[in-house]
Protein backbone atom coordinates (compact mmCIF):
# COMPACT_ATOMS: atom_id res chain seq x y z
CA UNK A 1 0.00 0.00 0.00
CA UNK A 2 2.75 2.14 0.98
CA UNK A 3 4.57 1.48 -2.31
CA UNK A 4 1.66 2.74 -4.36
CA UNK A 5 1.16 5.47 -2.53
CA UNK A 6 4.61 6.19 -3.33
CA UNK A 7 4.33 5.86 -6.76
CA UNK A 8 1.46 7.70 -6.51
CA UNK A 9 2.82 10.59 -5.18
CA UNK A 10 6.20 10.22 -7.62
CA UNK A 11 3.88 10.42 -10.71
CA UNK A 12 1.77 12.79 -9.84
CA UNK A 13 3.76 15.49 -8.38
CA UNK A 14 7.76 14.60 -8.28
CA UNK A 15 7.94 13.40 -11.78
CA UNK A 16 5.33 14.84 -13.30
CA UNK A 17 4.49 13.41 -16.58
CA UNK A 18 4.10 17.38 -18.41
CA UNK A 19 6.15 19.71 -15.99
CA UNK A 20 9.49 17.44 -15.20
CA UNK A 21 9.15 14.41 -17.83
CA UNK A 22 8.15 16.59 -21.26
CA UNK A 23 5.37 14.25 -22.04
CA UNK A 24 1.93 15.72 -23.11
CA UNK A 25 3.68 19.03 -24.49
CA UNK A 26 1.37 19.55 -26.92
CA UNK A 27 -2.14 19.36 -25.70
CA UNK A 28 -0.72 20.95 -22.37
CA UNK A 29 0.21 24.15 -24.77
CA UNK A 30 -2.78 23.76 -27.26
CA UNK A 31 -6.13 22.55 -24.68
CA UNK A 32 -4.74 24.74 -21.37
CA UNK A 33 -7.00 28.24 -21.63
CA UNK A 34 -9.68 27.40 -20.03
CA UNK A 35 -10.31 25.84 -17.55
CA UNK A 36 -13.30 23.78 -18.50
CA UNK A 37 -11.87 22.56 -21.64
CA UNK A 38 -8.48 21.29 -19.90
CA UNK A 39 -11.05 19.23 -17.22
CA UNK A 40 -12.56 18.05 -19.78
CA UNK A 41 -9.39 16.94 -21.85
CA UNK A 42 -7.91 15.76 -18.22
CA UNK A 43 -10.47 13.33 -18.14
CA UNK A 44 -10.41 11.70 -21.35
CA UNK A 45 -6.33 11.48 -20.90
CA UNK A 46 -7.00 9.89 -17.54
CA UNK A 47 -9.44 7.40 -18.93
CA UNK A 48 -7.31 6.40 -22.08
CA UNK A 49 -4.23 6.14 -20.07
CA UNK A 50 -5.77 3.48 -17.65
CA UNK A 51 -7.23 1.21 -20.78
CA UNK A 52 -4.17 1.43 -22.50
CA UNK A 53 -1.74 1.28 -19.66
CA UNK A 54 -3.75 -2.48 -18.76
CA UNK A 55 -4.35 -3.22 -22.66
CA UNK A 56 -0.70 -2.85 -23.67
CA UNK A 57 0.68 -4.53 -20.27
CA UNK A 58 -1.56 -7.84 -21.46
CA UNK A 59 -0.13 -7.57 -25.17
CA UNK A 60 3.48 -7.36 -24.00
CA UNK A 61 3.63 -9.92 -21.36
CA UNK A 62 1.14 -11.87 -22.90
CA UNK A 63 1.48 -11.54 -27.31
CA UNK A 64 5.06 -10.27 -27.55
CA UNK A 65 7.31 -11.45 -24.71
CA UNK A 66 6.35 -15.38 -25.99
CA UNK A 67 7.15 -14.90 -29.27
CA UNK A 68 10.32 -12.90 -28.79
CA UNK A 69 8.80 -10.15 -30.76
CA UNK A 70 9.47 -7.31 -28.37
CA UNK A 71 10.43 -4.94 -31.60
CA UNK A 72 6.65 -4.61 -32.46
CA UNK A 73 6.04 -3.17 -29.60
CA UNK A 74 5.81 0.65 -30.59
CA UNK A 75 3.63 -0.18 -33.53
CA UNK A 76 1.36 -2.25 -31.38
CA UNK A 77 0.95 0.30 -28.74
CA UNK A 78 0.24 3.13 -30.88
CA UNK A 79 -2.22 0.65 -32.83
CA UNK A 80 -4.00 0.23 -29.34
CA UNK A 81 -4.00 3.80 -28.45
CA UNK A 82 -5.43 4.54 -31.66
CA UNK A 83 -8.13 2.06 -31.47
CA UNK A 84 -8.75 2.89 -27.70
CA UNK A 85 -9.02 6.64 -28.57
CA UNK A 86 -11.62 5.76 -31.16
CA UNK A 87 -13.88 3.72 -29.03
CA UNK A 88 -13.63 6.93 -26.75
CA UNK A 89 -14.93 9.06 -29.08
CA UNK A 90 -17.97 6.76 -29.94
CA UNK A 91 -18.72 6.67 -26.63
CA UNK A 92 -18.42 10.04 -25.95
CA UNK A 93 -20.77 10.90 -28.57
CA UNK A 94 -23.69 8.56 -27.77
CA UNK A 95 -22.86 9.80 -24.16
CA UNK A 96 -22.19 13.31 -23.85
CA UNK A 97 -22.69 15.07 -26.56
CA UNK A 98 -21.89 18.43 -25.44
CA UNK A 99 -18.45 17.30 -23.87
CA UNK A 100 -18.17 15.78 -27.30
CA UNK A 101 -18.42 19.18 -29.54
CA UNK A 102 -16.45 20.76 -26.79
CA UNK A 103 -13.66 18.62 -27.04
CA UNK A 104 -13.78 18.77 -30.61
CA UNK A 105 -10.71 18.06 -32.62
CA UNK A 106 -8.80 17.41 -29.78
CA UNK A 107 -10.43 14.62 -28.87
CA UNK A 108 -8.63 12.10 -32.00
CA UNK A 109 -5.35 14.46 -31.35
CA UNK A 110 -5.41 12.08 -28.09
CA UNK A 111 -4.07 9.74 -29.98
CA UNK A 112 -0.33 11.62 -30.01
CA UNK A 113 -0.38 12.50 -27.15
CA UNK A 114 3.21 11.44 -26.02
CA UNK A 115 2.03 11.00 -22.85
CA UNK A 116 -0.18 7.90 -23.16
CA UNK A 117 2.58 6.07 -25.35
CA UNK A 118 5.09 7.69 -22.96
CA UNK A 119 3.35 6.12 -20.09
CA UNK A 120 2.77 2.84 -21.69
CA UNK A 121 6.38 2.12 -22.55
CA UNK A 122 7.52 3.90 -19.22
CA UNK A 123 5.36 1.33 -17.39
CA UNK A 124 7.02 -1.40 -19.49
CA UNK A 125 10.62 -0.87 -18.86
CA UNK A 126 9.75 -0.12 -15.02
CA UNK A 127 8.54 -3.78 -14.86
CA UNK A 128 5.23 -2.76 -13.37
CA UNK A 129 2.86 -5.43 -12.57
CA UNK A 130 -0.41 -4.71 -13.79
CA UNK A 131 -1.74 -3.45 -10.78
CA UNK A 132 1.41 -1.48 -10.88
CA UNK A 133 0.96 -0.19 -14.08
CA UNK A 134 -2.07 0.79 -13.41
CA UNK A 135 -1.48 2.70 -10.30
CA UNK A 136 1.25 4.52 -12.25
CA UNK A 137 -1.21 5.56 -14.71
CA UNK A 138 -3.50 6.72 -12.31
CA UNK A 139 -0.78 8.78 -11.00
CA UNK A 140 -0.01 10.32 -14.85
CA UNK A 141 -3.42 11.08 -15.64
CA UNK A 142 -4.19 13.27 -12.79
CA UNK A 143 -0.86 14.62 -12.88
CA UNK A 144 -1.57 15.37 -16.11
CA UNK A 145 -5.19 17.10 -15.72
CA UNK A 146 -3.36 18.91 -12.68
CA UNK A 147 -0.49 20.54 -14.76
CA UNK A 148 -3.67 21.23 -17.36
CA UNK A 149 -5.77 22.53 -14.89
CA UNK A 150 -3.11 25.19 -13.17
CA UNK A 151 -1.84 25.93 -16.72
CA UNK A 152 -5.87 27.14 -17.57
CA UNK A 153 -6.10 28.73 -14.44
CA UNK A 154 -3.29 30.84 -15.04
CA UNK A 155 -4.05 31.54 -18.61
CA UNK A 156 -7.48 32.78 -18.05
CA UNK A 157 -5.88 35.26 -15.41
CA UNK A 158 -3.22 36.29 -18.03
CA UNK A 159 -6.02 37.31 -20.60
CA UNK A 160 -6.33 40.86 -18.46
CA UNK A 161 -2.44 41.38 -18.42
CA UNK A 162 -0.43 43.57 -20.51
CA UNK A 163 1.62 41.66 -22.27
CA UNK A 164 4.28 42.66 -24.93
CA UNK A 165 3.12 41.70 -28.70
CA UNK A 166 6.35 39.02 -29.67
CA UNK A 167 5.36 36.62 -26.40
CA UNK A 168 1.73 36.61 -26.39
CA UNK A 169 0.21 33.10 -27.06
CA UNK A 170 2.67 29.95 -27.14
CA UNK A 171 6.18 32.20 -25.96
CA UNK A 172 4.27 33.27 -22.33
CA UNK A 173 2.52 29.78 -22.25
CA UNK A 174 5.85 28.13 -22.49
CA UNK A 175 7.19 31.01 -19.70
CA UNK A 176 4.61 30.44 -17.58
CA UNK A 177 5.26 26.70 -17.81
CA UNK A 178 8.65 27.10 -16.85
CA UNK A 179 7.69 28.82 -13.66
CA UNK A 180 5.02 26.39 -12.92
CA UNK A 181 8.00 23.42 -13.44
CA UNK A 182 9.72 24.87 -10.98
CA UNK A 183 7.56 25.03 -8.26
CA UNK A 184 7.34 21.69 -9.26
CA UNK A 185 10.93 20.83 -8.47
CA UNK A 186 10.39 21.77 -5.18
CA UNK A 187 8.66 18.28 -4.51
CA UNK A 188 12.11 16.38 -5.90
CA UNK A 189 13.33 14.66 -3.15
CA UNK A 190 9.70 13.23 -1.67
CA UNK A 191 9.97 9.94 -2.74
CA UNK B 1 15.90 22.64 -58.79
CA UNK B 2 14.80 25.43 -57.33
CA UNK B 3 11.10 23.65 -56.39
CA UNK B 4 13.50 21.51 -54.30
CA UNK B 5 15.51 23.83 -52.24
CA UNK B 6 12.15 25.72 -51.48
CA UNK B 7 11.02 22.89 -49.76
CA UNK B 8 14.49 22.96 -47.43
CA UNK B 9 13.75 27.15 -46.90
CA UNK B 10 10.57 26.37 -46.36
CA UNK B 11 11.47 23.96 -43.93
CA UNK B 12 13.60 26.26 -41.95
CA UNK B 13 12.34 29.48 -42.13
CA UNK B 14 8.52 29.97 -43.37
CA UNK B 15 7.04 26.94 -41.77
CA UNK B 16 9.59 25.70 -39.28
CA UNK B 17 7.66 22.53 -37.66
CA UNK B 18 8.74 24.06 -34.10
CA UNK B 19 9.16 27.85 -34.26
CA UNK B 20 5.86 28.48 -36.69
CA UNK B 21 4.06 25.22 -36.67
CA UNK B 22 4.41 24.60 -32.95
CA UNK B 23 4.79 20.86 -33.04
CA UNK B 24 6.86 18.62 -31.47
CA UNK B 25 7.22 20.38 -28.62
CA UNK B 26 8.11 17.27 -26.51
CA UNK B 27 11.20 15.94 -27.85
CA UNK B 28 11.98 19.95 -28.09
CA UNK B 29 12.30 20.66 -24.49
CA UNK B 30 13.54 17.20 -23.39
CA UNK B 31 16.58 16.21 -25.67
CA UNK B 32 17.75 19.43 -26.39
CA UNK B 33 20.18 19.14 -22.86
CA UNK B 34 22.75 19.20 -25.13
CA UNK B 35 23.52 19.78 -29.31
CA UNK B 36 24.95 16.19 -29.64
CA UNK B 37 21.54 14.84 -28.81
CA UNK B 38 19.91 17.56 -30.37
CA UNK B 39 21.46 16.49 -33.69
CA UNK B 40 20.48 12.86 -32.97
CA UNK B 41 16.70 13.21 -32.38
CA UNK B 42 17.01 15.55 -35.11
CA UNK B 43 18.58 13.26 -38.01
CA UNK B 44 16.33 10.10 -36.65
CA UNK B 45 12.95 11.99 -37.14
CA UNK B 46 14.12 13.06 -40.33
CA UNK B 47 14.71 9.75 -41.72
CA UNK B 48 11.26 8.72 -40.50
CA UNK B 49 9.80 11.85 -41.76
CA UNK B 50 11.68 10.76 -45.60
CA UNK B 51 10.81 7.33 -45.58
CA UNK B 52 6.98 7.62 -44.01
CA UNK B 53 6.40 10.52 -46.62
CA UNK B 54 8.07 8.65 -49.22
CA UNK B 55 5.96 5.35 -49.06
CA UNK B 56 2.84 7.30 -48.03
CA UNK B 57 3.35 8.97 -51.75
CA UNK B 58 4.22 6.09 -53.08
CA UNK B 59 1.17 4.47 -52.56
CA UNK B 60 -0.94 7.51 -52.01
CA UNK B 61 -3.80 6.55 -54.83
CA UNK B 62 -4.17 2.96 -53.05
CA UNK B 63 -5.22 3.79 -49.41
CA UNK B 64 -8.74 4.05 -48.86
CA UNK B 65 -9.66 7.42 -47.34
CA UNK B 66 -11.06 5.73 -44.36
CA UNK B 67 -8.33 3.65 -43.49
CA UNK B 68 -5.73 6.66 -44.00
CA UNK B 69 -5.24 7.70 -40.23
CA UNK B 70 -4.25 3.95 -39.68
CA UNK B 71 -2.16 3.31 -42.45
CA UNK B 72 -0.54 6.23 -41.42
CA UNK B 73 0.24 5.53 -38.21
CA UNK B 74 1.46 1.72 -39.26
CA UNK B 75 4.14 3.31 -41.67
CA UNK B 76 5.48 5.60 -39.59
CA UNK B 77 5.38 3.47 -36.62
CA UNK B 78 6.91 0.96 -38.49
CA UNK B 79 10.10 3.71 -39.75
CA UNK B 80 10.61 4.65 -36.04
CA UNK B 81 10.89 0.67 -35.33
CA UNK B 82 13.48 0.17 -38.07
CA UNK B 83 15.12 3.73 -36.71
CA UNK B 84 15.20 2.25 -33.12
CA UNK B 85 16.86 -1.11 -34.11
CA UNK B 86 19.37 0.36 -36.24
CA UNK B 87 20.21 2.91 -33.64
CA UNK B 88 20.50 0.47 -30.86
CA UNK B 89 22.68 -1.74 -33.06
CA UNK B 90 25.10 0.90 -34.79
CA UNK B 91 24.94 3.66 -32.45
CA UNK B 92 24.64 2.82 -28.60
CA UNK B 93 25.30 6.11 -27.31
CA UNK B 94 22.92 8.12 -29.09
CA UNK B 95 19.99 5.07 -28.56
CA UNK B 96 21.52 5.67 -24.72
CA UNK B 97 20.78 9.51 -24.56
CA UNK B 98 17.16 9.50 -26.47
CA UNK B 99 15.93 7.16 -24.54
CA UNK B 100 12.29 7.04 -24.53
CA UNK B 101 12.12 9.64 -27.31
CA UNK B 102 13.01 7.56 -29.77
CA UNK B 103 9.72 5.40 -29.94
CA UNK B 104 8.12 8.70 -29.29
CA UNK B 105 9.14 9.80 -32.95
CA UNK B 106 5.91 7.99 -33.27
CA UNK B 107 3.64 10.46 -32.05
CA UNK B 108 5.61 13.76 -33.55
CA UNK B 109 2.58 15.38 -34.98
CA UNK B 110 5.31 16.96 -37.28
CA UNK B 111 5.10 13.29 -39.24
CA UNK B 112 1.86 12.39 -39.06
CA UNK B 113 0.78 15.78 -39.70
CA UNK B 114 3.08 15.84 -43.28
CA UNK B 115 1.75 12.64 -44.05
CA UNK B 116 -1.73 14.12 -44.09
CA UNK B 117 -0.90 17.57 -45.53
CA UNK B 118 1.65 16.70 -47.97
CA UNK B 119 2.90 13.28 -49.09
CA UNK B 120 -0.91 12.35 -49.43
CA UNK B 121 -1.30 14.47 -52.03
CA UNK B 122 2.20 15.17 -53.94
CA UNK B 123 4.82 13.13 -56.01
CA UNK B 124 7.53 10.55 -54.35
CA UNK B 125 9.85 13.08 -55.34
CA UNK B 126 8.62 16.11 -54.19
CA UNK B 127 7.56 14.44 -50.61
CA UNK B 128 10.80 13.38 -50.15
CA UNK B 129 12.01 17.12 -50.68
CA UNK B 130 9.49 17.94 -47.82
CA UNK B 131 10.51 15.44 -45.71
CA UNK B 132 14.10 16.67 -46.15
CA UNK B 133 13.16 20.25 -45.76
CA UNK B 134 10.79 19.96 -42.69
CA UNK B 135 13.36 17.80 -40.72
CA UNK B 136 16.04 19.74 -41.85
CA UNK B 137 14.13 22.66 -40.24
CA UNK B 138 13.32 20.40 -37.14
CA UNK B 139 16.98 19.52 -36.61
CA UNK B 140 18.08 23.45 -36.86
CA UNK B 141 15.28 23.96 -34.09
CA UNK B 142 16.79 21.24 -31.92
CA UNK B 143 20.16 22.76 -32.58
CA UNK B 144 19.36 26.23 -31.86
CA UNK B 145 17.79 25.36 -28.19
CA UNK B 146 20.18 22.44 -27.41
CA UNK B 147 23.40 25.20 -28.14
CA UNK B 148 21.74 27.76 -25.80
CA UNK B 149 20.54 24.86 -23.22
CA UNK B 150 24.01 23.94 -23.64
CA UNK B 151 26.33 26.64 -23.31
CA UNK B 152 24.25 28.28 -21.08
CA UNK B 153 23.50 25.44 -18.30
CA UNK B 154 26.84 23.37 -18.69
CA UNK B 155 29.47 25.88 -20.34
CA UNK B 156 30.13 23.23 -23.30
CA UNK B 157 28.95 22.54 -26.86
CA UNK B 158 28.86 19.61 -27.97
CA UNK B 159 31.05 18.75 -25.00
CA UNK B 160 33.49 21.67 -25.48
CA UNK B 161 34.27 23.80 -23.47
CA UNK B 162 33.57 27.29 -24.58
CA UNK B 163 32.28 29.64 -21.80
CA UNK B 164 36.12 29.61 -19.60
CA UNK B 165 36.92 27.73 -16.30
CA UNK B 166 35.31 30.67 -14.71
CA UNK B 167 32.03 30.52 -15.76
CA UNK B 168 29.61 29.04 -13.29
CA UNK B 169 26.72 26.58 -15.35
CA UNK B 170 23.60 28.61 -15.33
CA UNK B 171 21.79 24.51 -13.82
CA UNK B 172 18.28 26.25 -14.44
CA UNK B 173 18.47 25.54 -18.74
CA UNK B 174 19.58 22.06 -18.19
CA UNK B 175 16.30 21.10 -15.77
CA UNK B 176 12.73 21.33 -17.19
CA UNK B 177 11.78 24.76 -15.91
CA UNK B 178 14.94 26.27 -18.36
CA UNK B 179 13.69 24.59 -20.91
CA UNK B 180 10.04 25.57 -21.01
CA UNK B 181 11.79 29.14 -20.44
CA UNK B 182 14.35 29.26 -22.87
CA UNK B 183 12.24 28.04 -25.51
CA UNK B 184 9.67 30.76 -24.61
CA UNK B 185 12.04 33.31 -25.11
CA UNK B 186 13.62 31.78 -28.58
CA UNK B 187 10.16 31.85 -30.05
CA UNK B 188 9.11 35.28 -28.33
CA UNK B 189 12.24 36.55 -29.98
CA UNK B 190 11.00 34.78 -33.20
CA UNK B 191 8.08 36.58 -32.98
CA UNK B 192 9.60 39.78 -32.74
CA UNK B 193 11.67 39.40 -35.78
CA UNK B 194 9.02 38.40 -37.72
CA UNK B 195 7.19 41.39 -36.52
CA UNK B 196 9.53 43.48 -37.41
CA UNK B 197 10.12 42.28 -41.03
CA UNK B 198 6.07 42.81 -41.11
CA UNK C 1 -7.90 8.87 -52.53
CA UNK C 2 -10.03 5.73 -53.42
CA UNK C 3 -13.87 6.61 -51.62
CA UNK C 4 -14.65 3.19 -51.47
CA UNK C 5 -17.05 2.53 -48.38
CA UNK C 6 -16.67 -1.77 -48.96
CA UNK C 7 -15.46 -2.95 -45.78
CA UNK C 8 -14.18 -5.68 -47.11
CA UNK C 9 -11.72 -3.61 -48.91
CA UNK C 10 -10.92 -1.84 -46.31
CA UNK C 11 -9.61 -4.77 -43.81
CA UNK C 12 -7.98 -6.14 -46.34
CA UNK C 13 -5.84 -3.11 -47.02
CA UNK C 14 -5.58 -2.64 -43.76
CA UNK C 15 -4.49 -6.21 -43.09
CA UNK C 16 -2.00 -5.74 -46.03
CA UNK C 17 -0.75 -2.94 -44.98
CA UNK C 18 0.12 -4.94 -41.74
CA UNK C 19 1.53 -7.76 -43.15
CA UNK C 20 4.24 -6.17 -45.13
CA UNK C 21 5.49 -3.56 -42.46
CA UNK C 22 5.76 -7.07 -40.03
CA UNK C 23 7.28 -8.50 -42.90
CA UNK C 24 9.74 -5.67 -42.93
CA UNK C 25 10.41 -5.31 -39.49
CA UNK C 26 11.21 -8.61 -38.83
CA UNK C 27 13.59 -8.81 -41.49
CA UNK C 28 15.43 -5.71 -39.46
CA UNK C 29 15.07 -7.38 -36.65
CA UNK C 30 16.52 -10.52 -37.67
CA UNK C 31 19.48 -7.77 -39.34
CA UNK C 32 20.27 -5.79 -36.62
CA UNK C 33 19.51 -8.94 -33.88
CA UNK C 34 23.19 -9.79 -33.24
CA UNK C 35 24.59 -6.33 -33.55
CA UNK C 36 22.20 -5.17 -30.73
CA UNK C 37 23.45 -8.25 -28.00
CA UNK C 38 27.13 -6.84 -29.17
CA UNK C 39 26.42 -3.22 -28.53
CA UNK C 40 24.72 -4.01 -25.16
CA UNK C 41 27.69 -6.27 -24.49
CA UNK C 42 29.90 -3.77 -24.88
CA UNK C 43 28.44 -1.05 -22.98
CA UNK C 44 28.55 -3.37 -20.02
CA UNK C 45 31.85 -4.50 -20.24
CA UNK C 46 33.12 -1.18 -21.26
CA UNK C 47 32.46 -0.25 -17.53
CA UNK C 48 34.03 -2.98 -15.75
CA UNK C 49 37.19 -2.41 -17.24
CA UNK C 50 37.49 0.74 -16.47
CA UNK C 51 36.93 -0.53 -12.71
CA UNK C 52 39.55 -2.97 -12.40
CA UNK C 53 43.04 -2.18 -12.23
CA UNK C 54 45.79 -2.53 -14.67
CA UNK C 55 45.12 -2.47 -19.00
CA UNK C 56 45.63 -6.29 -20.34
CA UNK C 57 43.00 -8.05 -18.02
CA UNK C 58 41.09 -10.61 -19.01
CA UNK C 59 37.18 -10.59 -17.11
CA UNK C 60 34.77 -13.20 -16.37
CA UNK C 61 32.04 -13.25 -14.65
CA UNK C 62 29.74 -15.39 -12.84
CA UNK C 63 25.86 -15.11 -10.75
CA UNK C 64 26.64 -15.41 -7.18
CA UNK C 65 24.06 -15.96 -4.68
CA UNK C 66 23.97 -13.63 -1.58
CA UNK C 67 21.32 -13.57 0.90
CA UNK C 68 18.55 -14.86 -1.83
CA UNK C 69 19.45 -12.44 -4.63
CA UNK C 70 21.55 -12.96 -7.48
CA UNK C 71 24.52 -10.69 -8.00
CA UNK C 72 26.62 -10.00 -11.17
CA UNK C 73 30.13 -10.55 -10.49
CA UNK C 74 33.01 -9.96 -12.28
CA UNK C 75 36.54 -11.55 -11.78
CA UNK C 76 39.51 -9.87 -13.23
CA UNK C 77 42.93 -11.85 -14.36
CA UNK C 78 46.28 -10.69 -15.40
CA UNK C 79 48.57 -13.57 -16.20
CA UNK C 80 46.53 -15.69 -14.55
CA UNK C 81 46.32 -13.78 -10.91
CA UNK C 82 43.08 -12.35 -10.04
CA UNK C 83 43.87 -8.90 -10.02
CA UNK C 84 40.49 -7.83 -8.65
CA UNK C 85 36.70 -8.26 -8.60
CA UNK C 86 33.68 -6.03 -9.83
CA UNK C 87 30.24 -6.11 -8.63
CA UNK C 88 26.86 -4.33 -9.40
CA UNK C 89 25.50 -2.01 -6.12
CA UNK C 90 21.98 -0.35 -6.52
CA UNK C 91 21.10 2.09 -3.77
CA UNK C 92 17.77 4.55 -3.32
CA UNK C 93 17.99 7.62 -5.37
CA UNK C 94 16.66 11.22 -5.50
CA UNK C 95 14.77 10.08 -8.97
CA UNK C 96 14.56 6.18 -8.51
CA UNK C 97 16.88 3.26 -8.13
CA UNK C 98 20.98 4.12 -8.96
CA UNK C 99 23.31 1.21 -10.04
CA UNK C 100 27.24 1.93 -9.62
CA UNK C 101 29.42 -0.83 -10.66
CA UNK C 102 32.21 -0.83 -8.03
CA UNK C 103 35.43 -2.22 -8.16
CA UNK C 104 37.66 -3.58 -5.99
CA UNK C 105 41.53 -4.98 -5.43
CA UNK C 106 42.58 -7.98 -3.53
CA UNK C 107 43.21 -6.24 -0.93
CA UNK C 108 39.56 -4.97 -0.87
CA UNK C 109 40.32 -1.17 -1.12
CA UNK C 110 38.38 0.51 -3.85
CA UNK C 111 39.93 0.67 -7.36
CA UNK C 112 37.42 2.50 -9.46
CA UNK C 113 33.56 3.04 -9.71
CA UNK C 114 31.44 3.98 -12.37
CA UNK C 115 27.49 4.71 -12.30
CA UNK C 116 25.53 2.26 -14.74
CA UNK C 117 22.10 3.05 -14.39
CA UNK C 118 19.64 6.36 -12.77
CA UNK C 119 17.52 8.47 -13.48
CA UNK C 120 19.15 11.55 -11.25
CA UNK C 121 18.41 15.39 -12.22
CA UNK C 122 21.03 16.21 -15.59
CA UNK C 123 23.72 18.49 -14.31
CA UNK C 124 23.18 17.68 -10.69
CA UNK C 125 22.45 14.50 -9.55
CA UNK C 126 23.70 12.63 -12.84
CA UNK C 127 27.32 14.42 -11.47
CA UNK C 128 27.57 11.38 -9.75
CA UNK C 129 28.95 9.51 -12.86
CA UNK C 130 31.57 12.19 -12.89
CA UNK C 131 35.18 10.78 -12.46
CA UNK C 132 35.57 14.12 -10.62
CA UNK C 133 33.27 12.55 -7.72
CA UNK C 134 33.81 9.31 -8.24
CA UNK C 135 37.56 9.21 -8.24
CA UNK C 136 37.83 10.27 -4.54
CA UNK C 137 36.73 6.78 -3.55
CA UNK C 138 39.82 5.12 -5.32
CA UNK C 139 42.00 3.37 -2.89
CA UNK C 140 39.89 3.65 0.17
CA UNK C 141 38.42 0.78 2.16
CA UNK C 142 34.92 1.30 3.60
CA UNK C 143 34.34 2.49 7.15
CA UNK C 144 33.03 0.29 10.06
CA UNK C 145 29.85 2.13 9.45
CA UNK C 146 29.99 2.96 5.85
CA UNK C 147 31.01 5.44 3.57
CA UNK C 148 29.30 9.23 4.67
CA UNK C 149 29.38 12.46 2.98
CA UNK C 150 31.24 14.68 4.71
CA UNK C 151 27.52 16.36 5.74
CA UNK C 152 26.98 13.26 8.00
CA UNK C 153 30.31 13.00 9.18
CA UNK C 154 32.13 11.44 7.13
CA UNK C 155 34.89 11.37 4.16
CA UNK C 156 33.24 11.72 1.12
CA UNK C 157 32.78 15.33 -0.46
CA UNK C 158 29.44 15.45 -1.59
CA UNK C 159 28.06 16.95 -4.99
CA UNK C 160 27.71 20.92 -4.61
CA UNK C 161 23.50 20.83 -4.54
CA UNK C 162 23.04 16.88 -4.73
CA UNK C 163 23.59 15.58 -1.34
CA UNK C 164 20.81 13.03 -1.87
CA UNK C 165 22.53 11.75 -5.27
CA UNK C 166 26.09 11.86 -3.01
CA UNK C 167 24.46 9.43 -0.52
CA UNK C 168 23.06 6.97 -2.75
CA UNK C 169 26.80 6.74 -3.97
CA UNK C 170 28.18 6.31 -0.48
CA UNK C 171 25.34 3.51 0.41
CA UNK C 172 26.00 1.90 -3.36
CA UNK C 173 30.05 1.74 -2.70
CA UNK C 174 29.03 0.40 0.94
CA UNK C 175 27.07 -1.96 -0.11
CA UNK C 176 29.49 -3.11 -2.93
CA UNK C 177 32.05 -3.42 -0.26
CA UNK C 178 30.22 -5.42 1.95
CA UNK C 179 29.00 -7.98 -0.91
CA UNK C 180 33.03 -8.34 -1.79
CA UNK C 181 33.86 -8.95 1.49
CA UNK C 182 31.02 -12.04 1.80
CA UNK C 183 32.37 -13.49 -0.95
CA UNK C 184 36.00 -13.26 -0.52
CA UNK C 185 34.62 -14.75 3.03
CA UNK C 186 33.21 -17.87 0.83
CA UNK C 187 35.78 -18.61 -1.34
Amino acid sequence: MNESLLLLLSAILVNNFVLAQFLGICPFLGVSSRIKTALGMGGAVFFVMILATSATHLIYHYALVPYDLMYLRTIAFILIIASLVQVVEIVLHKVSKPLYDALGVFLPLITTNCAILGLTILAIDNEYSLVKSIVYAIGAGVGFTLALLLMAGMRERLVMADIPRCLKGTPIALIIAGLLAVAFLGFAGLG
Amino acid sequence: MKKELAHIKRGIFDENPVFRLVLGMCPMLAVTTEAKNAIGMGLATMVVLIGSNCVISLFRSLIPDRVRIPVFIVVIASFVTIVELLLHAYFQAIYASLGLFIPLIVVNCLILGRAEIFASQNTIWQSLWDGFGMGLGFTFALLVLGSIREVLGAGTIFGVSVMGAHYEPFLLFVLPPGAFIALGLVLGLMNMLQNKKA
Amino acid sequence: MKNTKNIFTLILVLGFVGFISGACLSFTYAMTKEAIAESEEAARMEAVYAVLPGDEITITEETIMIEGIDHSVFFGYSNGESIGMAVESVAGGYGGDVTFLVGFNPNLTIAGMALLKHAETPGLGAKAGDADFLDQFIGRTAPVNGFKVTKDGGGVDAITAATITSRTACVAATKAARLIQQIKGDQ
